[in-house]
């Protein structure tokens, strides 16, 4: 039975419109040969108050996405629509990352380290409310490029901000985790690597493309936690089974 | 290491730049190498200070966090002792107490405390962008050329001292001339840590810091630094290392990073609880377990607080909730600090800490009494420590020693011992600052009004208080302005204006360590003072050179007591009379003055003498000195006795003369002689100028003897002076003589000949006179080659000098007298150099075979005048076919050398080789011999067509390959071929072709198989001599398609429907040709056609079960299966089976129920009636062709009939009459409704039975028991209300 004739599935999870016209790579750029687009910064000062609410709808993604209906077991097929990779700086080796894979049939795959709770593979498929949710976080992070030079300029502008005198601030996350998060659509690829971001959200809450992204990767990390989760070896039990 | 995350390291310096956390402290580099970063809790100033707070944050994830608490109160434990253990702290992938998988979560906590504390790591770590293990490097900037230079060096150990790092630059603070991560040193500032590189011990390239590797190196086993990064799971670190306390212990010694003055600061960690949202203010280190960090991080602000110094603002800590942690359990022990008498306690006072160490209660592990350890710390850099020995009841203690007024955080550290858990207690203990008495005198007391009065202060600190207290004592009183004593000074004055009683008060305001305290004391002051008095002293006259004696006077006062009075002087002539000449004698009230000019001075002085009370008041009295001039005689210093040989003089004897009145310039100078024969007057000569002079006395020739010289100086005035010396001259023997010798030249190998002169004496007979030889190059010409000939005074010398030597020398004729008295003569000798040949050692004649080469023959060459390393050499050959020149080559050097003679390939005879040495004056020698060259069988030669790579069922196809030999034809070689693996490649499928010199060989595998086997080509001559060759041919595994086969046709029971599987489906399955060891990977079931959609969801699984889904239709459907197998597509493999077809036939079915009802129970006579008959078609597939059958029965007429239809089923008539007999079309679902209204004809007591019934057509019917239905009613008459009204 051919997938695409599956009468369950709606529209593609990302649509080729979403992405930029430039083509492949579009977000990705090479931070060693890249200089810093100065005149790309834009720092936008908001209120506490928005620090607060940005907060707070951080929690709220991940309470709601953890408390959705009962997760349904599914079996990923064709692409990997969003592959998100973390990984932590005090346990930077091969092996040591959490990645979390959606795939174009809304099957999500989760892969925790050995040193995690739930270590191994789990799976589960998205439903539709969680689809259409993380299209809008995907939607708000590709209108807001995230570029980490780009970031770190803008957070190095707040601080001379924030300062009575001149670059007297500083901010420094020490083991930070490495954020690798690749977006796919019919063979165009995006990618972003980023340091730390949570950290430095809650530092630089007026960073927009700082934001988008963080709430995107605190929704799909979110899935990680859920307490519904099904085994890949239990679905693969089951399969054999019968059941 | 996948590519994504080789991607990320790779990206890692761009990603995260070095202006951020690139040292050993959080902060340096951003905007210097030097900046060391500080807690949050020093602002700059010094001291003690106050504690850092650390909480949990429970907003987030409260039932982990809560799980954290113990790990932290630990933890902070550990920062406030602040020690080194080494040898213990690290445990890698081995601690017995932590579960396989499970992280140390007090491990990573301390960690990232020493981040938030503002430590960076003394490691690369992932920051740098370098993989494993270059990341255990020591921390470093780039340097100049932007990039890291990673080298472990000869150890191969990253981080160690012989690390080769290019122009990276040291961020790692280490120990001056030792870089041993393994020492701490007595002091933490820059006296003794450095960071540049410029104190490295001998033989290091780079400071080490204490990466596990590195310290095992240094002897410290299972040894690493708290910061160093890197986690692994069971590894347990919990004990800070040298790296970890010297770097925070630095920044402990303030902005001047010198330790021991006041800038130096510390602090206590103090663990304030679990909060909610707490601010930064309230919690300085905030610890939350949350999703917010893939395994732990330290995020930290700061700002800069002067040049390179900067404070921590903000530090979080975040914890993965999703990590396997391993939190620190419940202990099995309780340690209590019950005492820490006296509480509060002063500076310099001891405290007692008196601790318990208790089992935590029941559910333990082991019973009994704790023993062992105890550490009490009191946050601030204070240690004591409890040995338990485990007794019932046992209450330890130690003794700590006060510092400065605080509030500290008491914390006694259990360390555990035999199955007993570390744990700790804590308690405040406060120092409050010790008190003082203060007392004071005045003196004088009673003092005059308006004189100065002393005020001298006692400060005492009452015990148990010690120590020294600082600060100012402020004294006050009244009529008087107060004064101030600067500690540790003890006094300072007041002056009164008023007399009486006056109060005076002092108070001591207090430290930092001491309370304040004052005093009171009355002081008492007289009335107004009234100046002293002196008697007078009348001038007077007195010589030059002379003094006044002691000029006697009084002096008195009414207030001061004589005694006390003071006396000073002065002069008006300080030329004649300085005041240092004017002395004062005699006490009480009488006293005396005695002046004394300077010497030769004279003229007029007026000397004022003043007398001075305790009140400052004066008198003055002053007379006249006059000082009468007189002639002063001229001076001379004394000239010593001296003796002088024979004809010498005394040369210029040095000697001074002076006058008071008469210029030096003008003084005249005499003399005398006692001995005019030995020295006449003229013979005293005078020089010099000024003051000074000098005196030369020359004797006369040949004269000795002894005289008195008498030297007379005069002045102006006539005036004179004398100095006598005595002057010996002593008898002297005369030298003997020896005529002139001409400086002559002579060539190298020549001697001089014999060369005349005279010699002669005063004294002693010239055949008594002997002859003695030097020579100033006794290389050139030794002294036993200096020969003297002749008698008398007519005498020769002939000098020789040594073979082969040349140069120059000076030769030296000695005469001697009798006396021993010498005449020397000297004259040049110079030996002109003449060439001499070089040698060259003999060379044995040899033979050798044919393509062989002589080997380096040894022989040696020399030279006199020439450097061996300069002869050079030169080749002949007698037979050039044989040994060109070329091939002649000289090895060797000095005077050692070496010839190698190398035949040109395949020739033989005879060559007679000459060897030829020059020396740099062109001088030669020639050395020949014999090289026989006998001929030899040449081994014959064949090529290898290199390596070969083919797939499995290829071949290598034709190879081209040559052969050939020196003696034999290429046609008459014989070539033969052999494999190492005749499985793979028999020998019997290597073909080889060709001819002459050009061959190939062709190497067919076996079918199927794949492997790797080594061809051995062998080329034999007519000599039976042997060549070969190899290659390798490496056959690739190519996966052949798999195949099996299936039951076939499935044909479940009609009217089935839902899931059906089928076991053993797949029969045989063949996974290819010697591929045994695949296995299936997976089946793909296909659907070929199932144009009634009677299946759904066909599989099979990899054990061969067929499973699909049954919709219940009818019909027939075709799937189709492949097989793939694991053995993958590479280099043209298949993996997939042919397609196998099979078919699932369901036959049709149908299920029609007929109902027929006229919804009465009687008919009536001559009544009407009205049936309805019901279709219903619940089946799969539809029903054609179904025969209807309702006959009139008797009893019934005017039967007529119509006919709705619905869901989708078509009535065959809308209406008719009579029986109903028809064909009807019934598609799944569908209903046809007859309606039939007849009259009943029948009479009373007979029973209507209405009958329908059908005939399914082509499909089966599967329930035919409902395909008919009959109505019966009896009839009635119709009689209306036959009971009566009803």
């Amino acid at each position: 039975m051919n997938a695409s004739n599956d009468s369950r599935r709606g529209l593609p999870l990302f649509t080729p419109a979403a992405f930029p016209a430039i083509g492949v790579d579009s977000n990705f750029r090479p931070e060693a040969s890249t200089p810093v687009r100065r005149s790309g910064i834009h720092v936008l000062l908001r209120p506490a108050s928005w620090r607060a609410a940005a907060r707070f709808l951080f929690a709220l993604t991940i309470v709601t996405t953890a408390f959705n209906a009962v997760a349904q077991p599914c079996r990923p097929q064709g692409t990997a629509l969003i592959e998100l990779q973390v990984t932590p700086g005090e346990m930077a080796s091969a092996g040591k990352e959490l990645i979390i894979w959606v795939h174009d049939n809304d099957c999500v795959l989760i892969r925790m380290p050995e040193y995690y709770k739930r270590r191994g593979e789990y799976l589960f498929a998205l439903t539709t409310t969680e689809r259409a949710h993380l299209q809008d976080l995907q939607r708000d992070h590709q209108q807001q490029p995230y570029v980490q030079s780009e970031m770190l300029a803008q957070a190095a502008a707040i601080d001379v901000a924030r300062s009575s005198v001149a670059l007297t601030e500083r901010f420094a996350v020490l083991d930070a985790d490495h954020y690798a998060l690749t977006l796919r659509h019919t063979g165009r690829t995006s990618s972003t690597r980023a340091l730390a971001i949570f950290q430095y959200a809650e530092r630089y809450p007026e960073i927009r493309s700082l934001d988008a992204l963080q709430r995107l990767a605190a929704a799909l990390i979110a899935f990680s936690k859920r307490d519904d989760l099904v085994a890949a070896d239990e679905i693969a039990r089951r399969s054999e089974a019968g059941q | 290491m996948n590519r994504t995350l080789a991607l990320l390291l790779l990206l890692a310096p761009a990603l995260f730049p070095q202006s951020s956390q690139a040292g050993a402290y959080v902060f340096a580099g951003a905007a210097s190498l030097d900046e060391v970063t500080h807690a949050r809790v020093y602002t700059g100033t010094g001291g003690t200070l106050p504690a850092l707070t650390i909480c949990i944050d429970i907003s987030v994830n409260p039932a982990l966090a809560a799980q954290a608490e113990g790990s932290v109160i630990k933890a902070v434990s550990t920062y406030n002792r602040l020690r080194s253990i080494p040898n213990n702290n690290f445990a890698l992938n081995a601690s017995t107490d932590i579960p396989v998988s499970q992280v140390d979560f007090e491990s990573t906590l301390l960690h990232e405390m020493g981040h938030c504390q503002g430590l960076a790591h003394p490691n690369h770590a992932t920051e740098s962008g370098i993989a494993e293990p270059g990341r255990n490097g020591t921390k470093s900037d780039v340097g100049a050329n932007t990039i890291f230079d990673q080298n472990a060096g000869a150890d191969t150990r990253h981080g160690s001292s012989d690390d080769v790092r290019g122009d990276d630059v040291n961020l790692h603070w280490y120990i001056r001339n030792q870089n041993n991560p393994g020492q701490l040193p007595g002091l933490f500032d820059t006296s003794t840590l450095i960071r540049a590189l410029t104190a490295l011990p001998g033989g290091h390239l780079f400071a080490a810091n204490a990466d596990r590797d590195v310290m095992n190196a240094l002897g410290f086993a299972n040894t690493e630094a708290v910061m160093q990064q890197g986690a692994f799971t069971r590894e347990a670190q919990r004990h800070m290392q040298h790296d970890d306390v010297t770097t925070m212990r630095l920044a402990r010694a303030g902005l001047d990073r010198v330790q021991g003055n006041s800038d130096d600061y510390i602090y206590s960690l103090q663990y304030v609880g679990q909060l909610s949202n707490p601010t930064s203010a309230a919690c300085n280190l905030r610890v939350r377990v949350d999703a917010s960090t893939g395994f732990a991080v330290c995020s930290v602000g700061g700002v800069g607080i002067s040049a390179d110094n900067v404070r921590v603002t903000t530090a979080n800590l975040a914890f993965n909730d999703a990590t396997a942690w391993y939190f620190t359990p419940s202990e099995n022990t309780v340690t209590q600090i019950t005492s820490d008498a006296p509480d509060p306690s002063v500076p310099g006072q001891t405290y007692t800490a008196q601790v318990t160490v208790t089992e935590a209660g029941a559910g333990t592990a082991i019973t009994g009494q704790p023993s062992g350890t105890v550490e009490v710390s009191n946050g601030v850099g204070g240690l004591c420590t409890i040995t338990l020995v485990g007794s019932v009841g046992e209450v330890g203690s130690c003794n700590l020693s006060s510092g400065a007024p605080a509030t500290l955080n008491l914390s006694a550290r259990y360390l555990g011992f035999a199955g007993w858990d570390s744990s700790a207690g804590t308690t405040t203990h406060i120092i409050n600052k010790a008190n003082t008495t203060l007392s004071i005198v005045d003196a004088p007391d009673p003092a005059p009004q308006g004189s100065n009065v002393t005020v001298t202060a006692t400060l005492n600190v009452v015990a148990p208080g010690t120590g020294t207290p600082t600060g100012t004592i402020t004294v006050t009183a009244t009529n008087s302005a107060g004064c101030t004593i600067t500690l540790p000074s003890t006094s300072c004055v007041l002056t009164f204006t008023a007399s009486g009683a006056q109060t005076i008060n002092a108070s001591y305001g207090g430290n930092t360590n001491f309370n304040g305290s004052s005093a009171t004391a009355i002081g008492h002051q007289s009335d107004s003072n009234t100046p002293p008095t002196i008697t007078a002293i009348a001038d007077l006259a007195i010589n030059e050179d002379q003094n006044t004696g002691a000029l006697a006077f009084t002096v008195g006062d009414a207030q001061t007591p004589v005694g006390s009075l003071t006396l000073s002087a002065a002069s008006t002539n300080l030329a004649l009379v300085p005041l240092a000449n004017i002395v004062f004698g005699g006490s009480g009230a009488s006293r005396n003055v005695t002046v004394t000019p300077l010497a030769n001075q004279s003229g007029v002085a007026t000397i004022t003498v003043t007398v001075t009370d305790a009140n400052s008041a004066t008198a003055n009295e002053a007379f006249l000195l006059t000082v009468n001039a007189l002639n002063d005689l001229p001076t001379i210093t004394a000239i010593a006795d001296l003796a002088i040989n024979e004809d010498a003089n005394t040369g210029a004897i040095a000697f001074t003369v002076g006058d008071v009145e008469t210029t030096v310039a003008s003084l005249t100078l005499s003399a005398a002689s006692s001995n005019l024969t030995l020295v006449p007057v003229a013979n005293i000569v005078f020089g010099g100028s000024g003051a000074s002079r000098t005196v030369t006395v020359t004797p006369v020739v040949n004269q000795f003897g002894v005289a008195n010289i008498t030297v007379t100086v005069t002045d102006g005035n006539s005036g004179t002076a004398n100095e006598v010396f005595q002057l010996t001259v002593n008898a002297q023997n005369d030298l003997p003589t020896i005529t002139a010798i001409a400086d002559l030249a002579i060539n190298e190998d020549a001697n001089t000949g014999a060369i005349a002169f005279t010699v002669g004496d005063v004294e002693t007979a010239v055949a008594s006179l002997t002859l003695s030889a030097a020579s100033s190059n006794l290389t050139l010409v030794p002294v036993a080659n200096i020969v003297f000939g002749g008698s008398g005074a007519s005498r020769t010398v002939t000098v020789t000098p040594v073979a082969n030597q040349f140069g120059v020398a000076n030769i030296t004729v000695t005469v001697t007298d009798a006396n021993s008295g010498t005449a020397n003569e000297a004259f040049l000798l110079t030996v002109n150099a003449l060439n001499d040949l070089p040698t060259i050692t003999a060379i044995a004649d040899l033979a050798i075979n044919e393509d062989a080469n002589t080997g380096a023959l040894a022989f040696t060459v020399g030279d006199v005048e020439t450097a061996a390393a300069s002869l050079t050499l030169s080749a002949a050959s007698s037979n050039l076919t044989l040994v060109p020149v070329a091939n002649i080559v000289f090895g060797g050097s000095g005077a050692s050398r070496n010839v190698t003679a190398t035949p040109l390939a395949n020739q033989f005879g005879v060559a007679n080789i000459t060897i030829t040495v020059t020396d740099a004056n062109s001088g030669t020698a020639i050395e020949a011999f014999q090289l026989t060259v006998n001929a030899q069988n040449d081994v014959p030669t064949v090529s290898s067509p290199g390596n070969q790579v083919i797939n499995e069922d290829a071949n290598t196809g034709a190879l081209n390959v040559t052969v050939g030999d020196v003696e034999t034809a290429a046609a008459s070689l014989v070539l033969t071929a052999s494999s190492s693996n005749t499985t793979l490649i028999p020998n019997g499928t290597i073909v080889l072709a060709g001819s002459g010199v050009s061959r190939t060989v062709q190497a067919t595998p076996v079918a199927n198989l794949s492997g790797s086997a080594t061809i051995t080509l062998t080329v034999t001559d007519a000599g039976t001599a042997i060549g070969t060759a190899t290659f390798d041919v490496n056959v690739n595994p190519v996966n052949d398609a798999p195949s099996f086969t299936v039951l076939g046709t499935q044909s479940p029971v009609a009217g089935t429907f839902g899931v059906q599987t089928a076991s053993g489906f797949v029969t045989a399955v063949n996974l290819g040709p010697s591929e045994s060891g695949q296995a299936v990977a997976e089946y793909v079931v296909a659907e070929i056609s199932d144009p009634n959609g009677i299946v759904s969801a066909a599989s099979l699984s990899n054990a061969g079960t067929l499973s699909y889904t049954l919709t219940g239709s009818g019909g027939t459907a075709t799937l189709g299966a492949t097989l793939r197998d694991n053995g993958g597509t590479a280099n043209g493999g298949v993996d997939t089976s042919v397609q196998l077809q099979f078919t699932i036939i369901v036959i049709a079915t149908a299920n029609i129920s007929v109902t027929k009802t006229n919804n009465q129970s009687v008919l009536f006579e001559n009544g009407s009636t009205q049936y309805t008959i019901e279709l219903r078609h619940g089946g799969f597939d539809p029903a054609p062709g179904s025969l209807l059958t309702d006959s009139v029965p008797v009893g019934l007429s005017a039967f007529s009939w119509t006919c709705v239809g619905s869901g989708s089923a078509v009535c065959p008539a809308a209406s008719g009459s009579g029986s109903i007999s028809a064909l009807v079309d019934l598609p799944v679902g569908g209903v046809l409704t007859y309606v039939i209204n007849t009259t009943v004809t029948a009479l009373s007591g007979n029973t209507i039975s209405n009958t329908v019934s059908l005939v399914t057509g082509t499909v089966l019917e599967l329930d035919n028991s409902n395909n008919a239905a009959t109505d019966s009613d009896p009839v009635v008459a119709d009689v209306v209300f036959l009971n009566g009204f009803e």
